[in-house]
């Protein structure tokens, strides 16, 4: 599996800041991503690394006035998504690239019935001139698929429970059967068993339909279930992508990724305890030189402080680390 | 519902003999002698004592609390110190220039007020939001006795557009109406824009932009919706404060109604009088706040179940497709 | 956010200038905006305006009312205002010229006094009908006169025997001889009442009265306006003003936005402060005319309910400390804006018999002062004074505070409301010092006097300074008894001299009373007691 063979997404140097009152928060510094057609790739990173900044850059339903891309690209299949007119961008959405959220319970209108979320998505997408029954039926279908009885359409979110609702998301996510969906930890606000029911039905449309995913977690469990590629992002950049074979049994990592492999209990090995990575991700609202990494990495040099790091590519798999620099830092120029 | 509204019906039995039992005590206990009042400072002991004595001033004050009381319930208001005339026939004739003026001015402040709040709201930051803001900054500072003032000046004095006193046409009633519009049209543009501000950052609304649905149809469907609720309570909360103010309302513009009645009765302590309107206004703001309370089972659903039971089967499994999985 | 904060501050400066270039009423007309705005929506205001303001030689009158009148009937209604409709809709038998004082023939022909004074007969107007059609006879007096004299003991007490000796004669007599009788049988209380119209429906009268006056009950419309009609029929030929709309305008300054736009063609109690307003504009007139209200520095003389002694009782030289450091000149110009002299005898000056050239305590800080030595207060004195929350009263209340605080006298001022006060100063004496109006609602000292200052009258409302002086029943006793002016006028000096010598109480000034109307109004009147005699308007 060759990853740049047929890209459906290409994110460039992707700049993103959000200027609040108290400053500038500089979120995204830098990030490239590449998503291929058909693939479902995880986007891993602690809280605050910039996952849903960049889900949203995608979409640009960055909050408005404060959050903006500031430079870099983002193409989706041919098009320039980072300049789009709203114009454009309204019928991209929901229909192109369809995003879920995290929190089923408040992302859905308590004042709306659920059939009638559902069908405005259609309702927007579809030519003009559709038939309301047209959309019923639709609705209905789509219900169905995603296991709600069409039945309860007319009912309203407070009566259903969260599992019933991330479903009600992903029947709205899906029903304009777009080609990428962005699916922003679908699974985090619900509990374990109806975890692992939403992700089965996710994997499962989105085989059927034929859907690339952006699959955003900080849960490495679901990593290596659901997904066929892996992008570590910290502090608003990649620092490792690849293979979910290469990120979960090849030995050169990102001290970053090694890090959050070592803060999951495991099964098989015995362990006394966990080792959590310390300090914290460096202050957003500075722009720093340098890795970003180098304050809390056990191997930090010299170099760290003062230079940004190149991604190293072997077979596919992208390292952002000093450690890994075929050539010394300094030879780069 | 029916059920629902009986209740809040009788509800309003106890409110109202507290209500009336506390004016009736104020009223009653505090220095001043009905009968002196309405006869003037140097009328006659005789025809003094004779007036406490048709009064029933001379009884005790829980006897003539129970008296009153028990009357109103069925339906006698009793009569008037001042005028000798049954209350009811009086309060009924006031009040419907009370209504109008009332129901007029909230009436215009959510006309005005909601869609002013909701263009603040939506072109946030923009020269229409600061205007409106500032509007409102000035009409809940501005004194509604002055602001009426002012406009007798301008509307009566000025340009004579309209009468300055009476109540023979509608032209009566349109300065009072705006006048006292004007504070609770500042607090409707204040609580629509937050309040749709707040409904604007909700997730429910970055999942309707995520949807690719038109900004005109989110802002109608899904915030406007969802931030209607305090509106609703704003302007039911106004129903009592448009009260008060057409107290005052009604004195510069002259208008005949129960605000107006009530400073005239207050003057002479007419007992019956003000007790019989408090009553009313008590009773009005009751039904006001009733209708408040069903218009939000309508606008929300959530409430809805706590008056109405669902009348939807229960058997039906609450989540089926979980067992299919 | 500097942006901001100058956006708003601009905005708020021109609604600003908006708001107050609508308060100025001298601004060019063509010149404002507004004005311009009233051009281009001229189709509106042109229709409004025509119904508003022109009309075909107006002979009609819209005349405010402060307070809604409680009943038209004469002899139960109680307050100044009630008097306006009621003395336009019936008539007394004998009715005070206001101008010379003089006491005239009205449903009475003629009338005759025997010789001791005490028995008073009547001819009564043949051919006079009521606004119903029923003719005045001599019951309808007889009626009238038992039913004031038995029902307003205090006023009317004196007439015994009220006989009908025929169809047009009807005499009464006096318990002792009462010279001021007449001026009280012109009084409104006393106006005569149909007698069987009134008792088919007593409760019903107030609201639908029927007299023998100029004008006719037409309709009450409750908290609106009360409208009474040209008497076609009426017996001194019709009235010019084809019909008169009391109507209720509590708020002064509506009242005056009212007058100026043209809704209302007078109003009266006008206040002071809207003098030079009225007076400015051209289409508006200002009357003025001296009032029978003595506004009047009164002290507790007696005790208060629970026993204790008024600070000021049995203390004249406290009294004279107070008063003496008082300068009326400056109370008057700060309570009324110089709007009436300040007064030095306690009546008002068009009473019969007025004492000119009168000398009254004058102000004197240094007499004041040594007076409170006298009074043994060497080291200053306090003391409470009780007035109404009113302007009227507590602005000279607060004047006299000021002056008092200079010769170290401290002037505790409780404001209170109305019923309180009256409770509270009028019927229990329970005050130091009040600030109280003295009325004379007939030219003669009689009507202030035998009420306030006579020591048989100290009750709850009369005499509630509680003055009990010989000196000073004598002089009233033999006013209220005598016919010869000579003697009347000695009396009439030597209350005033008590008041001042004793100190009882210190006269302020008589403020006037006052009207705002319509320039184009002719024949306007208002009298000391706040009477007018609508027959003689017209415009």
């Amino acid at each position: 599996m060759m990853p740049m063979e047929n890209p459906l997404l290409i994110i460039k140097d992707l700049h993103v800041s959000y200027k609040t009152d108290d400053g500038v928060i500089y979120a995204i510094n830098g990030l490239d991503l590449v998503l291929n057609k058909g693939e479902t790739l995880g986007l891993v990173g602690e809280t605050g690394a910039g996952k849903t900044t960049t889900a949203l850059s995608i979409l640009k339903l960055l909050p408005e006035r404060i959050g903006s891309i500031d430079s870099g690209t983002i193409q989706f299949h041919d098009e320039r998504l980072d300049n789009a007119p709203e114009a454009k961008m309204r019928l991209i959405r929901g229909s192109q690239i369809s995003m879920i959220f995290q929190d089923p319970m408040t992302c859905l209108n308590p004042v709306l019935t659920i059939g009638d979320q559902i069908a405005e998505v259609l309702e927007s997408h579809c030519p003009p001139g559709t038939k309301a029954a047209e959309i019923q039926r639709k609705v209905d279908e789509i219900m169905t698929m995603v296991g709600l009885p069409p039945d309860r359409k007319e009912e309203y979110p407070h009566q259903f429970s969260g599992g019933m609702k991330q479903r009600v998301d992903i029947a709205i996510a899906l029903a304009c059967e777009p080609e990428l969906l962005l699916a922003d930890e679908p699974t985090t606000a619900l509990d374990v068993t109806i975890q692992a029911q939403v992700l089965d039905l996710m994997r499962g449309l989105k085989d059927k339909l034929g859907t690339s995913m952006l699959l955003i977690t900080h849960d490495l469990g679901v990593v290596a279930e659901t997904c066929d590629r892996v992008a570590i992002i910290y502090a608003g950049e990649i620092i490792e992508t690849g293979e979910v074979d290469d990120i979960f049994y090849l030995e050169d990592h990102h001290p970053y990724t090694k890090g959050l492999f070592g803060s999951i209990p495991s099964m098989n090995e015995k362990m006394k305890r966990l080792n959590p990575i310390a300090g914290l991700m460096p202050d957003p609202s500075i722009k720093y030189v340098g890795c970003p990494f180098a304050d809390r990495c056990p191997h930090k040099m010299a170099i760290c402080e003062t230079q940004k790091p190149q991604p190293v590519v072997t077979n596919g798999h992208m390292i952002k680390c000093h450690l890994f620099s075929s050539k010394p830092a300094g030879d780069n120029k | 519902m029916f059920k629902f509204i009986l209740k809040r019906l009788l509800l309003m039995i106890p409110v109202i003999i507290g209500i009336s039992f506390v004016i009736f005590a104020i009223v009653s206990l505090t220095p001043g002698d009905p009968a002196q009042l309405i006869l003037g400072a140097d009328a006659d002991p005789v025809l003094l004592q004779a007036k406490r004595e048709e009064f029933g001033l001379n009884d005790n004050f829980f006897m003539r609390y129970i008296k009153y009381i028990t009357g109103v319930f069925r339906g006698d208001f009793g009569k008037s110190y001042r005028t000798g005339l049954p209350v009811l026939g009086e309060l009924l004739l006031r009040l419907p220039h009370t209504t109008i003026i009332a129901l007029g001015g909230i009436g215009l402040s959510v006309v005005v007020g909601v869609p002013l709040g909701m263009i603040s709201a939506i072109k946030q930051y923009s020269f229409i939001d600061y205007f409106a803001r500032t509007l409102a900054l000035l009409l809940t500072a501005i004194p509604v006795f002055w602001l009426g003032l002012l406009m007798l000046l301008f509307f009566v004095l000025k340009l004579r557009w309209f009468p300055a006193t009476g109540t023979g046409s509608w032209r009566n009633y349109v300065l009072p109406v705006v006048a006292l519009a004007a504070s609770a049209t500042a607090t409707q543009t204040r609580t629509t824009r937050s309040a749709m501000l707040e409904a604007i950052r909700q997730d429910y609304v970055r999942t309707a932009r995520a949807k690719g649905i038109s900004e005109p149809k989110i802002m109608f469907k899904h915030v406007l919706k969802n931030s209607i609720l305090p509106v609703i309570t704003i302007a039911g909360m106004n129903v009592g404060v448009q009260m008060g103010g057409t107290v005052v309302i009604e004195n510069v513009f002259n208008i005949p109604g129960m605000g107006n009645m009530l400073i005239n009765s207050v003057r002479v302590k007419d007992i019956p009088m003000i007790v019989s309107t408090i009553i009313m206004v008590a009773f009005f703001i009751g039904v006001m706040n009733l209708i408040v309370d069903i218009i939000y089972t309508f606008v929300d659903p959530r409430l809805k179940t706590q008056y109405v039971t669902v009348k939807k089967k229960k058997d039906q499994p609450l989540i089926p497709a979980q067992e299919k999985i | 956010m500097r942006i901001r904060k100058s956006f708003i501050i601009i905005i708020t400066v021109l609604l600003s200038i908006f708001l107050l270039a609508s308060c100025n009423k001298k601004a060019e007309p063509a010149a404002t905006a507004p004005e311009k705005a009233a051009e281009t929506t001229a189709e509106t205001a042109g229709e409004t305006s025509e119904e508003i303001s022109a009309e075909p030689k107006k002979d009609t009158l819209v005349i405010a009312l402060p307070s809604e009148p409680v009943t038209l009937h004469p002899s139960t209604a109680a307050e100044r205002i009630t008097y306006l409709p009621v003395h336009a809709i019936h008539e007394t038998l004998v009715t005070e010229n206001y101008t010379t004082g003089e006491i005239e023939p009205r449903l009475a022909e003629s009338w005759e006094i025997s010789e001791d004074g005490l028995k008073y007969t009547f001819k009564i107007r043949q051919g006079i009908k009521f606004h119903n059609g029923d003719p005045l006879t001599a019951d309808d007096v007889v009626y009238t006169l038992n039913e004031i004299s038995s029902k307003i003991v205090d006023v009317y007490g004196l007439i015994k025997n009220v006989t009908k000796v025929d169809e047009n004669t009807v005499s009464f007599e006096m318990e002792y001889q009462f010279s001021p009788i007449l001026y009280l049988l012109s009084n409104t209380q006393s106006c005569i009442v149909d007698q069987e119209y009134y008792e088919k429906d007593p409760e019903g009268y107030g609201r639908n009265p029927n007299g023998t006056g100029p004008f006719k009950f037409k309709s009450w419309l409750s908290g609106e306006n009360i409208v009474l009609e040209r008497n076609e029929d009426y017996w001194r030929g019709p009235a010019p003003l084809a019909s008169i709309t009391f109507k209720v305008v509590p708020e002064e300054a509506t009242k005056l936005i009212a007058l100026e736009s043209g809704d209302i063609d007078a109003y009266i109690q006008a206040s002071l402060t809207n003098k030079p307003i009225v007076e400015e504009n051209s289409e508006l007139k200002w009357i003025e005319t001296s009032a029978g209200q003595v506004f009047t520095l009164a002290f507790n003389n007696g005790t208060h309910s629970d026993g204790t002694k008024s600070v000021f009782a049995d203390n004249k030289a406290l009294r004279e400390a107070i008063v003496f450091a008082i300068d009326k000149n400056e109370i008057v110009s700060l309570a009324i804006d110089d709007a009436a002299p300040p007064l030095y005898t306690p009546f008002p000056t068009f009473i019969q018999n007025y004492p000119a050239n009168f000398e009254g305590n004058l102000y004197n800080v240094e007499k004041a002062k040594e007076k409170l030595i006298e009074a043994g207060y060497p080291d200053g004195f306090k003391f409470t004074m009780k007035t109404t929350s009113q302007p009227i009263y507590a602005k000279p209340a607060e004047a006299i505070q000021g002056q008092l605080a200079k010769i170290g006298i401290e002037m505790e001022l409780i404001q209170m409301e109305r019923g309180t006060y009256l409770q509270e100063v009028y019927q229990n004496f329970d005050y130091d010092a009040t600030i109280w109006a003295v009325s004379c609602d007939y030219p003669d000292m009689d009507s202030g006097a035998y009420k306030r200052f006579y020591s048989g009258n100290i009750a709850p409302g009369k005499n509630y300074m509680q003055i009990n002086d010989p000196a000073m029943d004598e002089a009233i006793m033999i006013n209220r008894s005598s016919q010869d002016p000579a003697e009347k006028a000695a009396q009439v000096l030597k209350v005033s001299e008590i008041i001042r010598d004793e100190v009882y109480a210190l006269p302020l000034y008589a403020s006037p009373n006052t009207m705002a109307v319509r320039s184009d109004l002719k024949g306007v009147n208002i009298n000391y007691g706040m009477m007018i005699d609508f027959y003689l308007w017209s415009r």
